[in-house]
C-alpha cells in the first residue's frame, strides 16, 4: 500500500511544481529604471513621470498567483493619479483576470474585473516565453483582455478628460520645447501591465 | 389653395412612422425593415454612451505642462514622507510682488480752489512674504508667514494658523488668519490684477485671531466662525466682542458645448459686534486725515457693522469671469460691483485681463481709496482720495514665465471718482501699471 502511495504523491508534487507560476520582481524593476531604497521605481514614459511600487505577490491555496502593484502618475503642478493594477494568473501562468482601480484628485475610477474569455479549443499557453510558441490565432485571449481593460479604462477616464481643457504651457516650458499636450496615463499603465506579464514565468 | 398640397405632404410625412407601426402590428411589414428616426440625445443624458452622466462631471483645473523650472520650484518642499505618522511635509513659501505705476490724477477746480494734478508715478515692493508650512498627524496643516514689505505698522506676522481636518469634509481653522470675504480676499492666491478691487480693500477685514469651522460637501460648502477683531503686527489679542463670519458657496459643474463649465456661487457675511471700535473692520484709520482731492477732512473713520459679498465665479476653458456684489453698512454705507473677465490669449503664457469696478454711497466722503501702485489703504494711505461714486476700468495682459508663480503684468487703468455729495472735487486718473510677481 505504502509503495503505491509514494509514486502518486511524487506525481502530485511534480505536477504542482510544474505549474508553479512566479514573478521576477527584480527584473520588472530593472525595466523601470531600477528599484530605489524605498522599493519604488521612478521613470519617465511618454513625457510623464511615473512611480511604480514593488508589486505584491500572493498565492491562493490552489497555486493561483495574484499580482498587484501601485502606479502613480506624478504631477508637480496638477493632481497626480494613483492607480492599482491587479493581475490573476493561473498556476500554468495564464492570465485569468485583470483590473485597474484608481483615483485622480477626489474622483475614483474602476475598470471592473476583466475575466478571460471562453477557452479556445487549444490549451492556452503560459505568458512570457511560451507566448511566441502559441498557435496562430486571430486574437490572443490575453491581448483581448488587455484591449478590453484599456477600452474600459479610457471610458472611465472620460469623466476626467471631459472636464480637462488643453494643457497650459508657460513661457519657460514653451522655450524649452517641452510643450507636451497630454500625458497619456493609459499608455503608462499599459506599459506596466506588459512588463508585468513579461516577467511572469512558470 | 396652393398651400394645401405642401401642408398635406408634410402631414403625411409626419404620420409615416405611425403608419409603419400599424403595418407591423397588422403583420403587413417586418419590424426589422422599419427605419426608425435617430434618437435625440443631449450631453449628459443616458442615451449617449460617449458622454458622461451629468452627476459624474467634475471640473479639473487645467494642468501645466512639465517645465525645466519645476525642479527649482519643487525645492520649496524640504521634506516629504507620506508614511511618517508624525510629520508628512515641511515646505517654505513666499511671495514677492513688485508694482510700478505711471500716471496722474486730475482733481477738478471747485470755486476758488484751482484744478490740481496729483502725480502717481511710483514703484513699490507691494508684498514680500516668507513663510513655512508643515503637515503633521496626516490631518493638520500649520502655516506661518511674515510680511517684510511696507511700513512698520504693516510689517509683521501675516499668518500663523493651523487647519485640522476633523472628519472627511469637515475641518477647523484657528490662529491668526484672514477671514474670507469675497473671492478676492484670499491674499495668497494668484490674482491677475495689480491689486484687489477698491471696495474689497476698503471693506474686507484684515488678519485677526479667530476660529472657523468649515464643511465641504459635494457641491455645497459652508463655514462659520468668530474673530477677535483685534489687529496687530504680531499676535492679536482679545479686546472686544469681535466679529462673526459666515461663508456659503455652491458649485455647479455642467457641460457646455464640448467642454465643462464650473460656476461657483458665494455668499459671505460678516457681523461686526464692535462697530467703530474694531481694529480689523476697516483695516485702516483715516480719522483726522485730509484727502488729496480738495484737502477735505475725514473726521471719522468709516465703520461698518454688516458686510455682505455675493456673486459668481465662472471657469470654462480659457475663459473665466467673476462678478461680485459687495455691501457695507454701519455708520456709513457703501456698495459696489466688480466684474472681472479673463481670457488666455496664448494658453498658459499670455492672459488678457479686464476689470470694471463700481462703488457708490449716498453719503459724502464715504468711499476712500488710494491710487497708483496700491489701492490698499492699510498698505499705504497717502495720498488718498474720497468721494461717493467710484468707477475703474482696467485692461491688461500678463506674461506667465512659470505657471502662475512667476508673472510679469502690465495694464492700463482709468479711474473716475465723483464727489457730488461732498465738496464736488471730482477726480479722473489715468494710470499705467506694470509689475512682477514671484511665489513659491
Amino acid at each position: 500500500m505504502k509503495t503505491s502511495i509514494i509514486p502518486l504523491l511524487t506525481a502530485l508534487a511534480l505536477s504542482s511544481t510544474a505549474f508553479a507560476v512566479s514573478f521576477d520582481t527584480e527584473a520588472f524593476g530593472a525595466r523601470l529604471n531600477g528599484w530605489r531604497k524605498d522599493r519604488t521605481a521612478v521613470y519617465s514614459f511618454t513625457d510623464a513621470k511615473y512611480r511604480t511600487h514593488t508589486p505584491t505577490v500572493s498565492y491562493s491555496p490552489t497555486g493561483t498567483l495574484f499580482l498587484s502593484t501601485q502606479v502613480d502618475m506624478l504631477s508637480i503642478a496638477g493632481k497626480g493619479a494613483i492607480c492599482q493594477i491587479g493581475l490573476t494568473l493561473s498556476p500554468a501562468g495564464v492570465l485569468e483576470g485583470i483590473q485597474i482601480k484608481g483615483t485622480i484628485g477626489s474622483k475614483s475610477l474602476d475598470t471592473g474585473l476583466i475575466r478571460r474569455p471562453d477557452a479556445p479549443a487549444a490549451a492556452a499557453p503560459a505568458e512570457g516565453a511560451a507566448e511566441g510558441a502559441a498557435p496562430v490565432r486571430r486574437l490572443n485571449p490575453t491581448d483581448e483582455m488587455i484591449t478590453e481593460l484599456f477600452v474600459r479604462f479610457d471610458s472611465e477616464m472620460k469623466k476626467f478628460t471631459e472636464g480637462k481643457e488643453a494643457f497650459r504651457s508657460d513661457l519657460i516650458s514653451r522655450m524649452s520645447g517641452n510643450n507636451v499636450k497630454s500625458a497619456d496615463l493609459s499608455a503608462g499603465l499599459r506599459h506596466n501591465v506588459n512588463l508585468m506579464l513579461q516577467n511572469v514565468s512558470r | 389653395m396652393n398651400l394645401i398640397r405642401p401642408l398635406l405632404f408634410v402631414s403625411l410625412l409626419s404620420q409615416a412612422h405611425a403608419n409603419e407601426a400599424l403595418d407591423v402590428l397588422e403583420g403587413k411589414k417586418n419590424a426589422a425593415d422599419v427605419r426608425l428616426p435617430p434618437v435625440e440625445s443631449s450631453p449628459g443624458t443616458a442615451g449617449s454612451e460617449e458622454t458622461v452622466a451629468r452627476e459624474d462631471l467634475i471640473y479639473l483645473e487645467p494642468e501645466w505642462t512639465p517645465s525645466p523650472a519645476d525642479l527649482i520650484w519643487s525645492r520649496a518642499i524640504l521634506f516629504e514622507d507620506a508614511a511618517n505618522p508624525w510629520l508628512q511635509q515641511i515646505a517654505i513659501s513666499g511671495i514677492f510682488d513688485w508694482q510700478a505705476s505711471y500716471g496722474s490724477a486730475d482733481v477738478a477746480a471747485v470755486g476758488d480752489t484751482a484744478a490740481k494734478t496729483v502725480e502717481l508715478d511710483n514703484s513699490r515692493t507691494r508684498r514680500a512674504r516668507l513663510g513655512a508650512r508643515l503637515r503633521t498627524f496626516r490631518n493638520t496643516d500649520l502655516e506661518a508667514s511674515v510680511e517684510l514689505a511696507g511700513a512698520d505698522n504693516y510689517r509683521g506676522i501675516e499668518k500663523l494658523s493651523g487647519h485640522t481636518e476633523i472628519t472627511p469634509g469637515s475641518s477647523v481653522q484657528y490662529g491668526k488668519f484672514r477671514p474670507t470675504f469675497s473671492p478676492e480676499s484670499g491674499d495668497d492666491a494668484y490674482s491677475p490684477y495689480p491689486d484687489r478691487s477698491m471696495l474689497t480693500n476698503m471693506l474686507a477685514p484684515g488678519p485677526s485671531l479667530g476660529v472657523m469651522f468649515h464643511q465641504s460637501g459635494k457641491s455645497l460648502d459652508y463655514g462659520f466662525g468668530w474673530f477677535s477683531g483685534d489687529a496687530s503686527t504680531e499676535i492679536p489679542g482679545i479686546e472686544g466682542n469681535g466679529f462673526l463670519a459666515l461663508n456659503l458657496s455652491r458649485t455647479f459643474v455642467e457641460p457646455s458645448g464640448k467642454s465643462v463649465m464650473r460656476t461657483r456661487w458665494h455668499l459671505d457675511y460678516i457681523h461686526n459686534l464692535d462697530g467703530a471700535d474694531s481694529e480689523s473692520i476697516p483695516r485702516y484709520n483715516l480719522a483726522g486725515r485730509r484727502s488729496a482731492n480738495g484737502n477735505q477732512l475725514l473726521a471719522q473713520n468709516p465703520a461698518f457693522r454688516h458686510l455682505v459679498s455675493t456673486g459668481i465665479t465662472i471657469d470654462q476653458g480659457d475663459f473665466s469671469f467673476a462678478g461680485d456684489l459687495k455691501f457695507g453698512k454701519g455708520d456709513s454705507t457703501a456698495w459696489g460691483l466688480t466684474l472681472s473677465p479673463t481670457y488666455w490669449l496664448i494658453p498658459g503664457t499670455v492672459q488678457l485681463v479686464g476689470r470694471y469696478e463700481y462703488a457708490g454711497s449716498n453719503e459724502a466722503g464715504s468711499l476712500v481709496s488710494t491710487l497708483g501702485t496700491s489701492s490698499d489703504l492699510a498698505f499705504d494711505d497717502s495720498p488718498f482720495f474720497l468721494g461717493d461714486e467710484f468707477h475703474s476700468f482696467y485692461l491688461g495682459a500678463n506674461l506667465h514665465l512659470y505657471q502662475n508663480q512667476m508673472t510679469l503684468m502690465s495694464g492700463f487703468e482709468q479711474v473716475i471718482i465723483k464727489d457730488q455729495q461732498g465738496e464736488q472735487f471730482d477726480t479722473d486718473a489715468a494710470i499705467w501699471h506694470t509689475g512682477a510677481r514671484v511665489s513659491f
